[in-house]
């Protein structure tokens, strides 16, 4: 082979590449999807598989009386059951929670799709939760990335509602407010330009949050603000409840009036120590996940507190489900993907094996709801790239794992 | 980047040994399983793999068995999994590692193991360790903590920040103020927003201004933004801040009058990087390293010995060049130790390296607010006790005064409140109090497990890898009418449980007299408390001879000391055994001592920092040479070491429109580096032009660059 013929075969294979992707373009910008919402919930502490199973299969399923997921009976037409899923990486309590919203990408899912579907609203994303910092943020307390760093989640319901629903003031308050932004981001942007790699980044994301704060305190709702959930002690374990219930109010209330399409709602985190004291109970959540099957008193409770996360999740459907879609009036359920993720299977095993996530809406018909799925081992990596294809996000792999689309959702 | 080994080539690495062959014994390489225990085993191998791969272990049937009785089987053990070395203990190999990752990829520890895979290899070069002293230190932005927010807020405006209304800072290894993790969210954004403007609320305008609130006037605002920006900043303005606040200042004044515009400065101010970051930056010192600016000094001790900003009497000795010198900052440090504000440093010590903050909101039966604060502050005030005279951290452990309040008087069944004498029997030193047990248990019971964790990875500074998953860990069915020790006994006798839990259980055992609320019991429900255990194979009993046993075990100095260091200085967690007496104070004496402290090592091309030190000179603007009238031009020496100095300049478009500029300076000396500007000589000039990213500028844009000289 001489030169010339090496060259043009060379320009062969070049043009060959994006001429075969070129055709199977539209067969794929057809597949994705056009859902609106996206709502992700998290409980933590993996699960006891042979309780939480639900019975049947496909379309034919059923929530057995008794069973961690019994509180959601009725609502099996609505719902995604996802059996048999194991994480494409992590493993344990921390490796869970961090691979979890992840696959191991340097970005969490919701932030993937609200870089796709955010960019009007007055929020980007909006991260609520329930009691995730008396530890101080830590790969256990904390499931959304952005970059490799933690997106912080609010555990102030007040706050959350002064944020999303509080007083903006007049247009002279807002001039000030942007005048003092832009006097940090001038000082900012000096003092990154002077500075090393590493400093550099976390420079850059501190400017990239004082222009979500900018665009935070523009233009109201589209919606009446709802009643203040007034001020709580958001982090004593007694008040769990109320705080999980203000958060839940306040994510459907924000989705439902356009100030965000992202919203994740985290209830404590992995190794979560709360005390389910109103049902009762006086020992912590993570030693109840532990509870080995001879130890039934144990096995019980465990089981109680998470139907009681079950019917949280139930309440956050029925929510949705009940509140019109301002585009069109149907369900906001309808348009919305909500996503019920645990960062573990088997709590007694401390394996990402078996991890029991339930889906609700179908995304404006891209998922196919009203069945349980049993995934086989499939990867969640897949079904973090099905969920970011039902917006939208053109990407055939999610984080770093290499499974592609899960068909079967859909 | 640090340092971690000097090498030291005291053997010839090419002689006669081929690639892959083992140096000899009597060769000019020393023997490999001396390299081998002193690199490899101590401290690596030893503290974090022989849990699981020693004897009895989880992974004791893994290719990788060590024993710690047999050095030379461990050695053998790592050739055969060289391949592998490095990238499982580090969490970085495919096929990943059942006890996760145990080694982060930077430290000491995977460089270590780095090592040792080149030895293998047949390298010859043993790395003489680089003693603490004489490690490199980062320049460093660091975001105050919440609670050093507060505080400065607090002691410049005299206004009350609740440090839990700001979303909770990351915790690193159980330490709030790691230098690299403190990042603003857009979150905590809006926080410091709603936060500084509830502040400025909250402010007496007529406390901020030298004149009547009434009659004040631009110079009156201009004198205030200099005097305010100085104690916020915690360094004079430059020219160009004192501008932009002002400007912000007029914006505000013209239509909403003088004492508005002094709110929105004040809110500004709360919300910018010179007041929300701590800079260790430094400034070049000519031998290619950044020496902190009297300022950063000032800035840094005032924080690392008093947890918070520095006053006018600190200001005042970095204005006039007392902090300039090594000595002259470790003299104001033994200065500052003496003062009471230094106590409240230690107790906070105390309290991250005991981890028992948590105990504000740890679920438990029967804890009430009262309670848990009571317990809090008994720890907060024997530290104070210890440290007020002059006492030791043994004095610490063994103490056998305490300070109780009524209800933890009540708790414990003490007689008196106030200062109390404890008979060391039940009570006695920091490890039978209330707020270490209650915080380290479970919400029911005793907790051996979770106070031997504590003993283990808080006191000692050893890993302990989490519960290896893919494997059934679950504890067996217990029987209840067992006692807790029995329980946990049943427990730890399953082997794939026994080698970690060896290490932890025997020194939880010893806390058998607490229950979970810290109180002292006989008995376990029926049965009698056993507290005898064991550290590292040594017996013991009960809290006091486990307190005995640490204070005499050079680990547990080490790591106190260790956490000292990495408590002041957010990342460094070098320390060396401080000895039996050390003070409970001494280690921070020792940090401000070190060059580290001062003196900071850079990337490549990283430059100077603007308005971290001196004001730049405005006497000596220069007119430009092209562009006339389109820009202005200011530059200034900002330190000289009479053999060369480096310079900061500031080109600002002054224009309505964008311009790609160009200026000129005569040149005064030779240019050693340049950043963010392309510098030429020409003839007996300096010829400046803008780089990439600021050649050209917008309308009132500024391009900040520098340069360093020799003479």
């Amino acid at each position: 082979m001489n030169r010339r013929t090496l060259l043009r075969g060379g320009a062969a294979a070049l043009l060959a590449a994006p001429f075969l992707r070129l055709l199977e373009r539209p067969a794929r910008a057809a597949e994705l999807g056009t859902a609106t919402r996206f709502l992700v919930l998290h409980s933590p502490n993996g699960t006891i598989p042979a309780r939480w199973r639900p019975s049947g299969n496909g379309a034919g399923y059923a929530f057995g009386a008794g069973s961690i997921l019994a509180p959601l009976a009725g609502l099996e037409p609505e719902l995604l059951v996802l059996d048999g899923m194991d994480f494409n990486t992590g493993d344990n309590h921390e490796g869970g929670m961090a691979a979890m919203l992840t696959a191991g990408g340097d970005t969490s899912i919701d932030q993937v799709v609200a870089d796709q579907i955010g960019g009007a609203t007055r929020f980007r994303s909006l991260e609520l939760s329930a009691q995730t910092s008396a530890w101080g943020g830590s790969t256990q307390t904390r499931m959304v990335y952005r970059n490799g760093a933690f997106v912080t989640p609010d555990d102030d319901p007040l706050h959350a509602w002064t944020r999303l629903f509080g007083d903006l003031g007049d247009d002279r308050l807002l001039a000030r407010r942007r005048s003092v932004l832009d006097l940090a981001s001038g000082e900012l942007t000096t003092l990154r330009d002077r500075l090393g790699a590493e400093e550099r980044l976390r420079l850059e994301q501190h400017l990239e949050a004082l222009r979500s704060v900018e665009r935070s305190l523009q233009g109201g709702g589209t919606c009446e603000s709802p009643v203040s959930p007034g001020s709580m002690s958001a982090q004593d374990n007694d008040r769990f409840p109320d705080v999980t219930r203000a958060q839940l109010d306040l994510a459907v209330q924000a989705l439902a009036c356009g100030a965000t399409n992202v919203c994740s709602v985290q209830l404590s985190h992995t190794v979560s120590p709360v005390v389910f004291t109103w049902l009762g109970q006086s020992e912590g959540h993570h030693g109840l996940s532990h509870a080995d099957d001879g130890n039934t008193a144990g096995v019980d409770a465990f089981v109680a507190c998470e139907q009681w996360y079950a019917e949280q999740f139930r309440y956050l459907v029925e929510s949705l489900a009940g509140l019109p879609d301002p585009a069109t009036g149907a369900p906001m359920l309808d348009s919305t993907v909500v996503l019920w993720a645990k960062e573990m299977g088997d709590s007694r095993a401390h394996v990402c094996r078996g991890v029991p996530w339930v889906l609700a809406g179908s995304g404006n018909g891209f998922f196919r709801p009203g069945r349980l799925v049993n995934l086989d081992g499939a990867t969640h990596d897949g079904v973090l790239t099905s969920i970011a294809n039902a917006f939208g996000v053109d990407v055939e792999r999610f984080g770093i794992g290499t499974a592609g689309p899960v068909e079967v959702l859909r | 980047m640090s340092v971690l080994f000097a090498l030291l080539l005291g053997c010839d690495p090419s002689g006669d040994k081929a690639s892959g062959d083992r140096p000899v014994d009597g060769s000019l390489c020393p023997a490999d399983v001396d390299v081998f225990t002193t690199q490899v085993w101590d401290g690596v191998l030893s503290e974090h793999c022989v849990a699981c791969h020693g004897p009895g272990g989880v992974a004791s049937g893994s290719a990788f068995a060590l024993d710690p009785d047999d050095l030379a089987a461990s050695m053998a053990a790592t050739f055969a999994v060289v391949d592998r070395l490095v990238e499982k203990p580090t969490g970085t190999h495919p096929s990943g590692h059942g006890g996760g990752e145990v080694l982060a990829a930077d430290s000491a520890g995977a460089d270590a193991l780095r090592f040792w895979v080149g030895w293998i290899g047949g390298t010859c070069e043993v790395p003489e360790p680089v003693s603490c002293d004489e490690r490199e230190a980062p320049r460093l932005l660091r975001r105050l903590t919440h609670a050093e927010y507060a505080r400065s807020v607090a002691d410049v405006l005299g206004v009350f920040v609740d440090p839990a209304s700001l979303s909770s800072d990351p915790v690193v290894d159980g330490f709030r103020n790691d230098a690299r993790a403190l990042v603003v969210t857009d979150l905590l954004a809006d926080q410091y927003r709603s936060s500084a403007e509830s502040i400025a609320d909250q402010v007496d305008v007529a406390d901020l201004v030298a004149c009547p609130v009434a009659s004040g006037d631009a110079a009156c605002a201009s004198a205030m933004v200099e005097d305010l920006g100085l104690r916020l900043f915690r360094r004079p303005l430059t020219q160009a801040d004192v501008d932009r606040y002002l400007g912000l200042w007029t914006e505000v004044a013209a239509d909403d009058g003088f004492e508005e515009g002094v709110r929105w400065v004040l809110v500004a101010f709360l919300q910018s990087p010179s007041f929300l970051y701590r800079s260790e930056l430094g400034v070049q010192d000519g031998e290619g390293t950044f020496t902190l600016t009297g300022w950063e000094a000032a800035t840094a001790l005032s924080f690392s010995i008093w947890g918070t900003t520095p006053d006018a009497q600190l200001l005042a000795a970095a204005g006039d060049g007392t902090l300039d010198t090594p000595d002259g900052v470790a003299a104001k440090a033994t200065e500052m130790l003496a003062d009471p504000r230094a106590l409240s440093t230690a107790a906070d010590l105390v309290e991250v390296w005991l981890d028992s903050a948590p105990l504000a909101s740890v679920p438990r039966d029967g804890l009430s607010p009262e309670l848990r604060s009571q317990m809090l502050q008994e720890t907060r005030d024997l530290v104070f006790d210890v440290a007020r005279a002059d006492g030791t951290l043994a004095d610490l452990m063994t103490s056998r005064t305490t300070f109780v309040g009524p209800e933890l008087a009540a708790h414990y069944g003490l007689g008196e409140t106030g200062e109390v004498t404890l008979d060391g029997v039940r009570y006695g030193g920091l490890l039978t109090q209330a707020s270490v047990l209650t915080t380290h248990g479970r919400p029911s019971g005793s907790g051996p497990i979770q106070r031997g964790v504590l003993v283990r990875e808080r006191l000692l500074c050893e890993d302990l890898p989490p519960p290896p998953s893919n494997l059934d860990v679950s504890p067996p069915e217990v029987d209840p009418s067992l006692s807790t020790r029995e329980q946990f006994a049943e427990h730890a006798a399953d082997p794939a449980c026994a080698g970690c839990h060896d290490r932890i259980d025997p020194l939880g055992f010893a806390f058998e007299h607490y229950d979970e609320l810290g109180r002292y019991r006989d008995t376990d429900g029926s049965h009698p408390i056993d507290d005898s255990g064991s550290l590292d194979g040594v017996p013991l009993a009960g809290p006091f001879e486990l307190a005995d046993a640490l204070v005499a075990d050079p680990r547990f100095r080490t790591c106190f000391a260790r956490t000292w260091r990495r408590h002041t200085t957010g990342v460094d967690a070098c320390a060396e055994d401080p000895g039996m007496e050390v003070g409970l104070l001494t280690p921070l004496a020792e940090v401000a001592r070190w060059p580290g402290f001062r003196v900071r090592t850079g990337g490549p091309g990283e430059g100077d920092t603007l308005a971290v030190g001196t004001r730049i000179d405005p006497e000596t603007p220069v007119e430009p040479e092209v562009g006339a009238g389109e820009v202005s031009f200011t530059f200034g020496i900002v330190n000289d070491w009479g053999a060369g100095a480096c310079w900061d300049g500031v080109v600002t478009n002054t224009t309505t429109g964008a311009v790609t500029w160009e200026v000129r300076a005569p040149a005064d000396g030779t240019v050693d580096n340049f950043w963010n500007v392309a510098l030429e000589v020409q003839g007996s000039d300096w010829v400046f032009r803008g780089v990439e990213w600021n050649a050209e500028l917008a309308p009132g844009a500024e391009a900040s660059f520098g340069w360093c000289t020799t003479r």
